[in-house]
């Protein structure tokens, strides 16, 4: 080891928490041993740092400043709460406020009337063909293509739903004269979901068959059907 | 997890254990008995508001060494008046061998310290007057740890040749001896 080597690990001899591993204690206490100067170095650093560590220690802390601190922390935990209670207040004012101006908003402008007609005439298709379905989604910023392969006089309901955090268009067909036939259907966009992995294969949901058909002239439009029951009439073709 | 009951018996067992250290190291970076009792008091008041953010027991101390060192250095920001002496030159390990060294007056070595710009002061209080590794002076102060190793030398080099190139502390020494 040369003396510059030594001089670099002297600065960790004698150091709390501080670890040279066995092989640079090993090699240093040779340097050591073989070297006087850089002992006699080592030597004075210890008095040196010896001395100035003593003086920089010698700071004499006042008496009263553990009772201070003490007193100035309670006096803050106190303003803290102070600050709570204000801040709990103005937001129970919020509230209040919030509360007041719903009311006064709920005068001005009502929340909307549902009425027997708008029912009728709006959720209730009635023999609503292919494209009145389309163009109803259309109103309401679905561009689709409805399925080809139900018969729309069993249209129960047209809506839009969400599906996975997406607008979609919900078909719903049934037998009047059979309850417990019913088809749901999903119509999902390759611009919304990736379609192309969904597997087409029917799968059964409990009493309810899932099937997956994908629009053989629109590439981007699959229909999720779900339903139950004989649906014979319904569909122009069988599943 | 916290490693005390409440936190009120947290911040009072840290006022307990730690006070005194903070209060010294206060006054040595400061020079100033007002401003250590008031950065003193200052470290606790946001330990305090932040006590949830200490996890770990073992890092207390460095935890609230380094609370205090920024609020000493917001204020220094805010009061910039500072003048400070340059290290150019200096040697990182000054040539003295076998020298006994001088006694040293605290007020003497306390005006050296302020003559150090903050940089160089903070290791050299922290590693003389606190059994800090140079691993936690380095995590204190934000810095690698080769930045510290050479911040020491040159400060620990001023301090030496300011301190024993003094004619007063000579004299003294020679009384003293």
């Amino acid at each position: 080891m040369e003396c510059h080597d030594a001089l670099q690990l002297l600065a960790f001899v004698n150091r709390p928490n501080e670890e040279l591993d066995a092989a640079e204690r090993a090699a240093l206490r040779e340097h050591l041993e073989k070297c006087p100067d850089c002992g006699a170095r080592l030597n004075a650093e210890r008095r040196a740092d010896d001395v100035l560590a003593a003086v920089m220690r010698d700071v004499p802390v006042p008496g009263d400043l553990k009772a201070k601190v003490l007193k100035r922390l309670t006096a803050e935990r106190g303003e803290a709460s102070w600050r709570s209670i204000k801040r709990v207040s103005m937001a129970a004012a919020a509230v209040i406020l919030i509360g007041a101006t719903a009311s006064v908003a709920w005068i001005v402008w009502p929340l909307p009337k549902i009425t027997r007609d708008y029912l009728i005439q709006e959720i209730v298709p009635d023999n609503w063909s292919k494209e009145q379905v389309e163009e109803y989604f259309k109103e309401q910023g679905l561009l689709i293509q409805a399925p080809t392969d139900f018969n729309y006089q069993w249209l129960q309901q047209a809506e839009v739903v969400e599906f996975k955090g997406r607008r979609v268009a919900k078909l719903t067909f049934s037998r009047t004269d059979d309850k417990a036939a019913i088809a749901q259907v999903l119509i999902i966009s390759s611009k919304q979901f990736r379609t192309n992995e969904i597997d087409s294969n029917e799968e059964i949901a409990g009493t309810t068959r899932i099937r997956i058909h994908h629009n053989p002239n629109f590439d981007e439009f699959t229909y999720l059907i779900f339903y139950r029951g004989n649906l014979d009439g319904v569909l122009h073709r069988t599943f | 997890m916290r490693w005390f009951g409440s936190a009120t018996s947290s911040i009072e067992a840290l006022v307990d254990a730690h006070y005194g250290a903070l209060y010294r190291y206060a006054y040595r970076l400061s020079g100033s008995a007002q401003e250590a009792e008031d950065l003193t008091q200052e470290t606790f008041c946001q330990a305090q508001n932040k006590l949830f953010q200490l996890r770990d027991e073992a890092k207390a101390k460095s935890w609230l060494f380094t609370i205090l060192r920024n609020a000493y250095l917001h204020r220094l920001r805010a009061n910039k008046h500072e003048k400070h002496v340059s290290l150019e030159g200096i040697p990182e390990l000054p040539e003295r061998a076998g020298e006994t060294p001088p006694l040293v007056d605290s007020a003497q070595l306390q005006k050296a310290l302020g003559e150090l710009p903050e940089l160089f002061r903070t290791p050299i209080i922290l590693y003389y007057f606190e059994d800090f590794s140079y691993k936690d002076i380095a995590e204190q102060m934000n810095v690698p740890l080769g930045t510290v190793m050479s911040r020491l030398a040159r400060g620990k080099a001023f301090l030496r040749e300011r301190l024993l190139d003094s004619s007063d502390l000579i004299e003294r020494a020679r009384e003293g001896s």
